[in-house]
């Protein structure tokens, strides 16, 4: 993991801004706390200039960031997490206004456009799909309590993935081979 | 068959699947392998991997990488439907690099890297296998090769 050079209240303002334009990045909420979780983790893979905000372990449920589940919960104004999902309040929806306008790099629109592309692809995924993907690319499943379930019904998932055209054909074989 | 006018790079993935070794060696002669690595520092490659297989992603990072230093006399064969899409979507410089195999064989044809007769006989023989690909493709493909 990257060493930052930030302060621990720098760094918190980061997450919160990077989490606010995730769920910014569609008109829904993220599902479950499982999907939040996973679409953040996909996001960092992608940007890896932010791994250092995200400390992402193993965990039950795959790739897990402590510090993101305590920006959700330490942050009632502007996120909330009900029986809905996890979304933005009105004044968590002004704070990511406010964040897009204050970033006009390159890299923001790089941004937008990985955070876009992830809630457009994965909201559409459940709990278990999200889990068996994410396990079955990047591993992380040294804590899992429900990896071997997953492998045990690859072909159910697997098939799912395929025809929610989330997978090409080729990952569908990859997949079922495990 | 591929008479020096193309050079064919095979990236490891696809060259495991395609179980290259059958081939004769006057035509594994003409593929360079090629390796791909740290694809990590570009969002849309690294966004893309859960979701395809790895051959597929192998050859969009090398399409990618080729664009990156500039060079754009290249063609990348992908045939899959969704992984078109998606290249579309994320890597649009790329999307006039892509080719399918079937495009790909039309335009050797048209170029008369192979025989235009042969090329709609296999076009057709593909057309009618497992391979995945819409009769419409293949109309055009041959339609297109016999215009020429």
């Amino acid at each position: 993991m990257k060493q930052s050079k930030l302060s621990f209240e720098e760094e918190e303002i980061f997450r919160k801004k990077l989490i606010a334009l995730l769920l910014s990045g569609a008109d829904k909420p993220i599902a479950s706390k499982v999907n939040f979780q996973k679409e953040l983790f996909l996001l960092i893979r992608a940007m890896p200039n932010f791994e250092s905000l995200f400390d992402f372990m193993p965990h039950r449920l795959g790739p897990y960031s402590n510090s993101a589940e305590h920006v959700i919960e330490n942050n009632p104004d502007l996120f909330v997490a009900d029986r809905k999902g996890i979304y933005l309040s009105n004044e968590g929806k002004q704070f990511s206004s406010s964040v897009s306008k204050e970033m006009r790099s390159e890299n923001f629109e790089r941004l937008i456009q990985s955070i876009q592309f992830i809630r457009s692809i994965y909201d559409n995924l459940t709990d278990d799909e999200f889990m068996f993907l994410v396990y079955m690319t990047y591993g992380y499943t040294e804590k899992s309590d429900r990896f071997e379930d997953l492998l045990k019904r690859k072909k159910q998932l697997a098939e799912s993935l395929l025809r929610k055209k989330i997978i090409t054909h080729q990952r569908y074989e990859e997949l079922l081979k495990g | 068959m591929l008479s020096g006018a193309f050079t064919v790079l095979i990236v490891p993935a696809v060259e495991m699947e395609s179980r290259l070794e059958r081939l004769p060696v006057s035509v594994k002669d003409q593929i360079k392998r090629t390796k791909i690595s740290g694809t990590k520092d570009d969002p849309s490659i690294e966004l893309l991997r859960p979701i395809l297989g790895k051959g597929e992603h192998e050859v969009i990072s090398c399409g990618n990488e080729h664009l990156k230093r500039a060079n754009t006399r290249f063609l990348l064969i992908l045939d899959d439907g969704l992984a078109r899409r998606l290249v579309r979507r994320i890597l649009p410089l790329l999307s006039n690099h892509m080719k399918g195999t079937i495009g790909f064989l039309g335009l050797c044809a048209i170029r008369k890297v192979l025989d235009k007769d042969e090329t709609i006989q296999l076009i057709t023989v593909i057309g009618r296998s497992n391979f995945r690909v819409d009769q419409s493709t293949i109309t055009a493909a041959i339609a297109g090769i016999q215009s020429r």
